[in-house]
């Protein structure tokens, strides 16, 4: 019952982290869990003072391609394995048509300082890639103790392998992905086959090319068309051979049965059968779940499992995605971003691979109706133990001279989470970080500052991004729990972590790719409320292992190695 | 947000539409617009757009401009500027008089209006109808149906909420202001406006609805519940009732209840994909996963025919739904005009619905009708002729070409288009009645009786024996007059 491998994050003997310690000594104990507290989120705007530089550019042609609208991703990953969290972004490249300089445009690292403050490491890291991008996702596929990146694009998607000395080359023709140019959108890695070896699997949008392009003309402006006026594309699985490899399995997986235009997906166990499932958010078409049979083998359930539309039957354009148990039942809940005239989605999961689309007895507030959402996530964003939701807002056209509900740019929106299973809008309450209004597509989470909150980056389509520092005041704990694998693949990608709060039981998995065709989120983090500890931990492992680690403390991270526990 | 299986703009036309229908005024009832004449007036007019006719109109445009200036959008593009000096020369063009029936022409293709040139257009009507109509809620409505139609939301919630200011006694209002603030988002607007107009005291279907789907849309769903429970108490009939509860009932973790819901929703004829996807989402949650999968098998084949055009996604007004928007805007201000008697501007109005949509045959009665009230026979005459040379096959049409032409002293004219009536509707016993009228009160009486003997042939009534025995008589055919008398005995007694 003793933990054999705990590590203390350094940064969190900051003299602001050791201040905020001894604070919370000061503060009355309230309620378990913060239930029915007010909001005590603050979410400010440290762009100018971040060190990054990047704008993004969708690489526009005047006339609408449709791969403008959802440009781009964004990665949040510790590529030097210093344990602050670096920044990648994806970015357009100049489209036919465009005057955007064929070298202007390029993906772009960001590696972390710490405080908040990075510095770009593109070049040094070997990533000068001009490809289109759209998405990023990272993990360690082979697992060598180091977060590799792969990217989807309008065109070629590529992988790229962490050499371990903060620099990556380029694998994706040498490990076998190099596939036929296409529209690509959200990936994830997951061990389909619980073989140790993570898999790898991509969204395809629609088939668009520029000899196809269908131009919308309205009011003396280009539109975009949408997806349908395309082909629809199947997704694709890599199967992971194991020794750097990958197989194209896309047909034999199940996958490549259906034709989609996918976007955000995110893997985890939805039917707590203990292996990985797959979910396809996509646009104007049935989403799509995966249900894995253990084997690496699919079959698509979305509509019998009750999340293919809305409550009413509504196909939805669905953008991103994320999941994460909101009310504390232990099952993994989902959270969907759509498109204008549509209400985002939240679907609580019933158990039995049932759920039920629980917007509205949420309450997720009917002010999004009019918009465009894309990135997103389920995250604790006060520590209260239950998990908020980010949602970020923007349409890709002047949308604002033909209704005026809308707009090209807006702000953000952060849902508190009461408790109670239903959620407020306090953005406006939230301070500078949601005060930005842009045209947002791609976000990202994680405590980037290692101060025990998590703190936010934002993708501006055609601008520059939104860094938002967490600044939080609150009495509430929290721990972090970063895993590795040793049967399991090594970023226990797949893993599932159950803790016990004062006899309530909370779940999270960790993921490789989510949110709006994005990656984020790898060490998993727990909001306590006001409690001081937990009664248990235990992690799952992706190879179907579980262990029972002890945790004594809380407010830190805690690195948890498989073998390492109580079986 | 919407009346379950149906989208939002539906949702919003639906409502707009039916109370465009109610507005209708007089002799404006039977006919939804416009026109032929007046598109012929309109031909001309652009032919013969000299320096004259436009000095005509120079102080009305002027006028126009002005008003247009001050409501102008921030977001006009140089387009819709272009457009709008189209828009305007549409209406000069079409406010030039020109009564002389020689110069009518009656539309043989579409008026080429476009979207942005007919959006730039109404939003200068419904300028008009503010500056001039500012305290009659009537008209105020018709702009704020033509703003919601537009996607100016804002603006036409400022409307209906004005509409309600000044009538607050119309239900109407109130569910109009609830439905363009769910549209907006704002659904606790619309569970304020649908609580204010409860307590008023109404109670309709439309109003019941609409309070239950904001009470749902807030997730108050045991209140929905009871309000539609409380409904169907009135209307047990009402399918989308049953639809709407099921839902509920779903939400409220009673999928038993909501299946039998979504049944009798279905036994009463709804046959929606929201109504499957219902049953298979209640069948599911209670276990019965292959009754659910069929349901659901049943929702994907009706969705996989329900594709989402362009330009709904993309909220952008197609040429169709403008067209439509402005045919209901201009009929509808065409009956306020005409209630404040400015013929001039109401046969404007549905002249140009003719012009949007020639063939027409509801924009063609409108404005006959139009002309029928202020007795304006020959352009009457030319239209009803129009109504007739588009195949239509409503009977009276044909009797009111034949009377229209019977009161310019026609009588031809008028006995041609019954005839026309009569090999229309070979069967029919209502053509040879009145041909035999026509006949009668011609003194034919010999084709009276033979068309009144056709009509009885067709269908014996009482009333036809002895219209026929008048005949008889006024031929003093006494023993015909007697036989026809019998007959018409008989039947009444049979009865």
């Amino acid at each position: 019952m003793s933990i054999q491998h705990l590590k203390r994050f350094p940064s969190f003997m900051s003299p602001a982290f050791v201040l905020l310690g001894l604070l919370m000594v000061a503060f009355p104990t309230g309620p378990a869990l913060g239930q029915g507290s007010p909001s005590t989120i603050r979410l400010t705007d440290v762009t100018s003072d971040s060190g990054i530089s990047f704008i993004h550019s969708s690489g526009a042609s005047g006339i609408g391609y449709i791969v403008e609208a959802m440009a781009g991703g964004i990665a949040l990953f510790d590529y030097d394995n210093d344990g602050l969290i670096d920044v990648f972004f994806t970015n357009g490249a100049p489209l036919k048509g465009s005057r955007e300089s064929p070298t202007a445009l390029r993906h772009a690292l960001y590696r972390n300082l710490g405080n908040m403050k990075f510095e770009e490491t593109t070049e040094q890291a070997g990533l000068v890639f001009r490809g289109y991008g759209l998405g990023a996702v990272a993990a360690d596929y082979d697992n060598d103790g180091d977060k590799d990146l792969f990217i989807t694009t309008f065109g070629r998607n590529a992988l790229f392998r962490n050499n371990g000395d903060k620099t990556f080359t380029d694998v994706t023709d040498k490990v076998g992905l190099l596939a036929k140019e296409e529209v690509g959108a959200g990936a994830c890695f997951l061990d389909a086959d619980k073989d140790g070896f993570l898999d790898l699997f991509v969204a395809s949008y629609v088939d668009f090319t520029y000899e196809n392009h269908v131009p919308v003309l309205s009011k003396g402006q280009y539109l975009m068309a949408g997806p349908q006026y395309y082909n629809k594309m199947t997704d694709h699985f890599y199967r992971n051979r194991g020794d750097g490899t990958f197989e194209d399995q896309s047909e034999k997986s199940g996958v490549g049965l259906v034709k989609g235009p996918g976007m955000g997906v995110v893997a985890a166990d939805f039917d707590d059968d203990g292996d990985t499932d797959i979910f396809v958010a996509q646009d104007g078409s049935p989403n799509l779940l995966y249900s894995n049979d253990g084997s690496g083998r699919f079959e698509e359930i979305g509509l019998l499992a009750g999340v293919a539309s809305n409550f009413e039957g509504k196909i939805n354009g669905s953008m991103g995605v994320d999941c994460g148990d909101y009310d504390w039942d232990g099952k993994l809940d989902l959270f969907l971003t759509n498109y204008q005239s549509e209400m985002p989605v939240l679907y609580r999961n019933l158990g039995g691979g049932i759920f039920e689309d629980a917007t509205r007895k949420a309450q997720i507030p009917t002010s999004l109706y009019p918009h465009v959402n894309w990135g997103t996530t389920m995250m604790d964003f006060d520590n209260d133990g239950y998990l908020d939701i980010f949602i970020a807002n923007g349409h890709f056209d002047r949308v604002e001279l033909m209704d005026d509900r809308t707009s090209l740019k807006l702000p953000n929106t952060v849902l508190r989470n009461n408790g109670s299973g239903k959620f407020s809008d306090i953005s406006k309450e939230v301070g500078s970080g949601l005060a930005v209004i842009e045209s947002s597509r791609a976000a990202g989470f994680d405590d980037l500052d290692n101060d025990g909150d998590i703190d936010a980056i934002i993708l501006n389509s055609n601008s520059a991004p939104t860094i938002i520092r967490n600044d939080s005041k609150t009495n509430n704990h929290w721990i972090s729990v970063s895993l590795v694998g040793k049967k399991s693949n090594r970023d226990a990608i797949g893993a599932r972590v159950t803790i016990t709060v004062d006899g309530k039981n909370k779940i999270d998995e960790v993921r490789a790719g989510r949110g709006y065709q994005s990656h984020y989120g790898n060490r998993i983090h727990f909001g306590l409320g006001v409690s001081k500890s937990i009664d248990s931990l235990f992690v799952r492992w992706p190879s179907g292992e579980s262990e029972r680690f002890q945790i004594s403390g809380i407010d830190q991270l805690f690195v948890l190695e498989q073998g390492e526990g109580d079986r | 947000m919407t009346k379950p299986g149906e989208n939002h703009s539906n949702q919003i036309e639906r409502t707009m539409v039916s109370n465009s229908h109610r507005n209708l005024l007089g002799g404006f009832a039977l006919a939804v617009s416009i026109v032929s004449m007046g598109l012929a007036i309109y031909l001309l007019s652009l032919v013969r757009a000299t320096m004259d006719a436009q000095s005509k109109a120079g102080e009305t445009i002027v006028e126009l401009k002005q008003k247009l200036a001050q409501s102008e959008s921030m977001l006009l593009t140089a387009n819709a500027e272009r457009d709008r000096a189209i828009a305007e020369k549409n209406i000069e063009a079409a406010r030039i008089p020109d009564r002389n029936p020689s110069s009518v022409l009656l539309a043989q293709i579409p008026f080429k209006s476009v979207a942005n040139t007919l959006e730039a257009e109404l939003e200068l009507l419904a300028e008009r109808l503010k500056t001039q109509f500012p305290n009659q809620a009537d008209a105020l409505h018709v702009v704020a149906m033509l703003k919601a139609q537009t996607r100016k939301y804002s603006e036409a919630q400022s409307m209906w909420q004005e509409c309600l200011r000044i009538d607050p006694k119309r239900e109407l209002h109130y569910i109009n202001l609830a439905s363009i603030a769910i549209e907006q988002g704002n659904n606790a607007l619309a569970l304020d406006t649908l609580r204010r107009a409860v307590a008023f005291g109404f109670d309709s279907l439309d109003l019941t609805h609409h309070f239950a789907l904001a009470l749902s849309n807030s997730g108050e769903f045991e209140e929905a519940s009871q309000v539609i429970e409380a409904s169907l108490k009135k209307f047990p009939n009402e399918a989308t009732h049953w639809l709407m509860l099921g839902q509920a009932k779903l939400e409220l973790g009673k999928p038993s209840e909501a299946e039998e819901c979504f049944r009798k929703s279905k036994e009463l004829g709804i046959e929606t994909a929201s109504l499957y996807v219902g049953l298979g989402n209640a069948c599911l949650r209670q276990g019965k996963r292959d009754e659910a999968r069929e349901y659901l098998k049943t929702y994907s084949e009706i969705k996989s025919r329900d594709n989402l055009s362009g330009p709904e996604r993309y909220q952008v007004l197609s040429e169709k739904e403008i067209k439509r928007t402005a045919t209901s805007v201009f009929t509808e201000a065409a009956a306020i005009f005409y209630k404040k008697k400015d013929v001039t501007e109401a046969e404007r109005l549905l002249l140009r619905c003719v012009a949007i949509d020639p063939s027409s045959l509801a924009s063609l009665r409108a404005v006959a009708d139009l002309y029928f009230k202020t007795k304006m026979l020959p352009e009457e005459r030319t239209v009803r002729e129009r109504v007739l040379e588009l195949g239509s096959e409503v009977f009276s049409d044909y009797v009111d070409l034949a009377k229209v032409c019977a009161t310019q002293g026609d009588r031809s004219a008028a006995e041609a288009a019954l005839k026309l009536a009569v090999n229309a509707f070979p069967q029919a016993l209502e053509p040879y009645a009145t041909m035999a009228q026509f006949y009668l009160e011609s003194g034919n009486l010999v084709s009276a009786r033979w068309y009144a003997q056709q009509s009885i042939e067709r269908q014996p009534t009482p009333q036809g024996f002895r219209f026929l025995a008048g005949i008889c008589e006024k031929m003093n055919d006494r023993s015909g007059a007697e036989q026809a008398n019998q007959f018409a005995q008989k039947l009444e007694a049979a009865k």
